[in-house]
This record gives C-alpha cells, sequence and structure tokens, in this order.
C-alpha cells in the first residue's frame, strides 16, 4: 500500500490545479465577527492543514467550506461551482466519533450508508464498505457495533466512512483530539498513506502545530478572532513521512518554530491592542 | 470490550440485577394467604370474597361466551384507540418538536387539554357517539394521545445535531434520512410513550365501558356488579389488571428488542 503510484484525481483537473476556492470568507453570528475574510486555493491531490489557536473559528470555517453553514460574505467554489450544500465529491470526518457514528448500525452498515445515494446495489456497496473497512486495517471487526471499538478504531470507521464515499476531498475536523497520543499518531500515518494510496486532497482542521507540520503540504496559519489567514507555509518534507525521523530534521523543527511564532506574534498584537483599546 | 459475545446478548446480561423467582412467589403468596384470612375475617363481612371463590368464579367464566366476547371487544376498541393515538400523535408530536417555535406555542394549549380529566368529557362524547364503541375509541384517543404526543416532541429533541450533519454530508434521501437517522433516533422516547399510552388507553377503554356503556369488559363488570355477583365482580377486575400487566410486559419486550443497541437499554453510559 505505501509504495503506489499517486493516481491521478478528478474529472478536469489534475494535480497542483485549483480544486477548491475560498474568496473573502467570512462569517458573522449576530454581529460578532468569527471569520473575517479567508482567501485560500486548495490544490488537487494536497494536503493542507489548518492551524490555529483554540476558538479561533476553525471549526466554523470548516462548516463554511463544506457547505452545512452559510458564510455572511465572500464564497467558496469547488471546480468552479458554488457551495451552498455539501457537494457529492465531498466527505467529512468529525471530530467526536462517539456522535458522528450511528450506533444502531453496524460497523459496516455505518460504512456502507452513504452509499445509499449513489443508486448502487447492496452487493456492491458492501464490497465498497469493506474495501474502505480493509483500507483502515478493520476489516475484522465489520460486525461489532461502534460503541464496541475502542475510540481509535472507531475515528478509523469513521474515517473508512468518508472513504468508502469515494470523495476528491476529505475535510478533516480536529480527528485526532480524542485519542491518546499513541493513536493519533497511527491515526496520522494512517491518514498519510490513504491519502497518498487513493490520491485524493485533505484538508485537515488541527490546534496541533506539530500535527499540521507533519501530515501537511501546506499549512495555513490562522490568527485569533476575527479570523484572518496569517501564513501559509509550504512544507517540502516529501511524500514519506516517519513519526521519528521527520520529526528530527532541521526542516521540521524550522517550519514548527515558524508556525509557532506566527500564531504567538498574532497572539501577542492581540492582546496589545485589547491593552491600547482599555487605556 | 466485550470480545465476541452478540450485541443482543451484551445488551440484556448487564448489570441488572434479578431478584429469584422464589422471592416473587413468597411475595404473591403472602398477599393471597392476607386476602383469605381479610375474607374469612368478620371486619369484611361477606362483601369480600376468599381469593379462592374468586379463582372458581374466573374459571366458571372461562367457560362463557360472554366473557370472551367481552375480553375481545375490549381489545379490539382498545388496540384501534391506541393505533389511532399512535398515527396522529406521533407525526404531530415530532413535527411540533423538530421547530422550537413549534414546541414554545403550542405547549399551553397541549397543557390545557392534558390536564382536562377526559373522564369529564364523557357526557359530550357520549351525547356524540351514544354508548358505542366508537364513543370508547374516542374517549381512548383523548385520553391517550397526550402522553405519546409529548413524548415524541422531546424525541423530535434527542436526534443528534452531528448526525444531522453527516445524512447531508453524504447527500442521504429523505426517506433514507428518515429511516436510518430519525427512527432509530427517537424510538426511545416514542416507545416510552406508547407504553403510558397503552396503559392509559387501557384504563379508559374500561372506563368508558363500566361508565358510558360501551360493550366490554367494563359493561360485563358493570352487570355482575347490579346482579350481586361479588365473586364474579373481582373476577372481571382481576382479567383487567391481568391485561393491564400483560400489555406492559409486551411493549417493554418490545421496546427492548428495538433498542438494544440504546445506551440506557444496554445498560452502560456512552463514552
Amino acid at each position: 500500500m505505501t509504495t503506489t503510484p499517486t493516481p491521478t484525481v478528478g474529472k478536469a483537473t489534475g494535480p497542483n490545479d485549483a480544486l477548491l476556492v475560498v474568496e473573502n470568507l467570512g462569517k458573522s453570528f449576530g454581529g460578532h465577527e468569527v471569520l473575517g475574510g479567508i482567501n485560500v486555493t486548495v490544490r488537487a491531490g494536497e494536503f493542507m492543514c489548518i492551524v490555529g489557536p483554540s476558538g479561533a473559528g476553525k471549526t466554523t470555517l470548516l462548516q463554511c467550506l463544506s457547505g452545512l453553514t452559510a458564510p455572511t460574505t465572500g464564497a467558496v467554489t469547488l471546480r468552479g461551482e458554488r457551495v451552498t450544500e455539501p457537494p457529492a465529491e465531498m466527505a467529512i470526518v468529525f471530530q467526536d466519533y462517539s456522535r458522528s457514528l450511528m450506533p444502531w448500525l453496524s460497523v459496516l452498515d455505518n460504512v456502507a450508508l452513504p452509499l445509499r445515494s449513489a443508486k448502487i446495489g447492496k452487493a456492491e456497496r458492501t464490497e465498497k464498505a469493506m474495501a474502505a473497512l480493509t483500507e483502515v486495517g478493520l476489516k475484522d471487526h465489520v460486525h461489532k457495533y461502534p460503541w464496541q471499538l475502542s475510540g481509535g478504531m472507531q475515528q478509523r470507521v469513521a474515517i473508512a466512512r468518508a472513504l468508502a464515499y469515494a470523495p476528491s476531498i476529505v475535510l478533516m475536523d480536529e480527528p485526532f483530539a480524542s485519542v491518546d497520543a499513541q493513536t493519533r499518531a497511527d491515526l496520522e500515518d494512517l491518514t498519510l498513506n490513504v491519502k497518498r494510496h487513493l490520491g485524493i486532497t485533505i484538508l485537515l482542521v488541527t490546534h496541533d502545530i506539530d500535527e499540521a507540520v507533519y501530515l501537511a503540504d501546506r499549512v495555513l496559519v490562522m490568527g485569533k478572532k476575527p479570523t484572518v489567514v496569517v501564513d501559509l507555509v509550504e512544507t517540502h518534507l516529501g511524500p514519506h513521512r516517519d513519526q521519528i525521523a521527520t520529526k528530527a530534521t532541521r526542516e521540521f523543527a524550522e517550519l514548527r518554530s515558524r508556525v509557532y511564532k506566527q500564531i504567538r506574534r498574532d497572539d501577542l498584537t492581540n492582546s496589545a491592542g485589547s491593552i491600547a483599546a482599555v487605556g | 470490550m466485550p470480545a465476541k459475545t452478540g450485541p443482543r446478548r451484551a445488551g440484556l446480561g448487564g448489570k441488572r440485577h434479578r431478584v429469584g423467582l422464589g422471592a416473587k412467589l413468597i411475595a404473591i403468596a403472602t398477599v393471597l394467604i392476607g386476602w383469605q384470612l381479610l375474607a374469612m375475617s368478620r371486619v369484611a363481612g361477606d362483601s369480600l370474597p376468599t381469593p379462592v371463590k374468586v379463582l372458581q368464579a374466573l374459571i366458571g367464566l372461562w367457560g362463557t361466551s360472554d366473557y370472551w366476547t367481552a375480553l375481545g371487544t375490549t381489545l379490539r376498541a382498545w388496540a384501534i384507540g391506541l393505533a389511532l393515538c399512535a398515527v396522529i400523535g406521533i407525526p404531530v408530536g415530532l413535527i411540533l418538536g423538530v421547530s422550537m417555535r413549534a414546541t414554545q406555542s403550542t405547549r399551553w394549549i397541549i397543557d390545557f387539554f392534558r390536564t382536562i380529566p377526559t373522564i369529564a368529557l364523557l357526557p359530550l362524547v357520549l351525547l356524540l357517539f351514544g354508548a358505542s364503541a366508537r364513543m370508547e375509541i374516542t374517549m381512548i384517543v383523548l385520553a391517550a394521545i397526550w402522553p405519546l404526543l409529548i413524548q415524541s416532541m422531546y424525541a423530535a429533541k434527542q436526534v443528534e445535531p452531528l448526525l444531522k450533519w453527516v445524512v447531508r454530508v453524504f447527500r442521504l434521501s429523505p426517506l433514507d434520512r428518515l429511516r436510518y437517522l430519525w427512527a432509530p433516533s427517537v424510538s426511545l422516547f416514542v416507545s416510552t410513550g406508547m407504553r403510558l399510552a397503552a396503559t392509559m388507553a387501557l384504563l379508559m377503554a374500561i372506563s368508558a365501558e363500566y361508565i358510558g356503556g360501551a360493550p366490554g369488559l367494563g359493561t360485563e363488570l358493570s352487570n355482575v356488579e347490579e346482579a350481586l355477583r361479588r365473586p364474579e365482580v373481582f373476577a372481571y377486575a382481576f382479567t383487567c389488571a391481568m391485561l393491564g400487566l400483560l400489555i406492559n410486559v409486551l411493549v417493554v419486550f418490545i421496546q427492548r428488542r428495538l433498542l438494544w443497541w440504546h445506551p440506557i437499554i444496554r445498560g452502560e453510559r456512552a463514552a
């Protein structure tokens, strides 16, 4: 699974072409501005991580990108088409696996459920769900129920469900924030492998700088509310990464400190601003 | 983690503490002996028949077609009334429950109707339909629809918001959303509503027969009462009680079969 060349993705879009375009995206809740005009272009086939401090509106951004929430200003387009509802070629993995899976369906049925919208037969649905579950290493647990599995395994089910849907882009909202450190590292590597193997585009939101740098081709650094893009960092760490070796490289350390400084600086200017406002 | 046990088994085993059958039988025997002693004492005079006489009367009634016809008539009115409650109460409750505005604006009307003692409406319904099954069914619906309606309203609010997003993200059809998200999500509260409604429907069925004169167990009860056949009065009352018990057991059984996956039924807290 590790050495398969990246298959070309999607209809008219080649690698490195714009897939998801975000223009001047703003979101306010009752006059309270959460997102303050975000511009970014996600390329087909890339792994982009969105990193920012807690409460920076990262989750709100993801909801706007997927069409679950309508933005107040600006627009999101996928292959030139405006996103108003979740598009057919997009899947999402949510943070809270215990609430995002259906406890009344078996692991297999949970993963096969999205395929019901694809208008294919039951046998084919099962086959595709099995393939996705094999991809995440769960083929021996398909007849269990989500609540019989550990947290990490439940999140694998959620990832398999997204993969079975055969999307060209997967949004992940803090997907590893609720599992222990070892499981987290395993799931990160699993996600990298799956991405390489299936050639999908991944947009992952995290508050963890190390995770963002380790996973991403490009890291989008966000500031505090109202959130804007502070920096966009290209990682150049190559397609094959290792939890120990990659994190020990100089490039990794440099990238990490660059992202860290961006977030810190934004913190400091923000608090300086509020002190001035009070004074 | 339960390794290889089936989900059904894992669900029903659990932490529930079962009292042995022996203890239950002792409790029943104590009550029966107490009843026998009370009936034989001077306190009750001859107004209270002994359990033995009641049992004899019951066995005697089992040989009559009147008994079985009355039982069948009552059960039929109960079933039709309950079905009507379900068909009206569940969808209306769910629809009102989905929208916060609908819930709040209808809340006081529902509370108003719910607090009217249904039996007070009997003369009105009797004037409309006479001492008929239709009157009885109307009374059942008027009495039993409220718990179902209110439980369904709460049920609609129990649907996990994240799962509502999941079905949107994966573009499930409205029918699939109903089948795979809404139906399982609301089933705990709705089935609890059904349980309350089933008991209330039986109470109202027998009351409407006894007071309103619609055919059924209640009318038979009233007939034997007027004939001063005390053991038969108790035998009919006993029949009604057993019916209520049986219905409750049945609904709980169905609820457990349907909701084995639910954290509350499987007897553990969700993570």
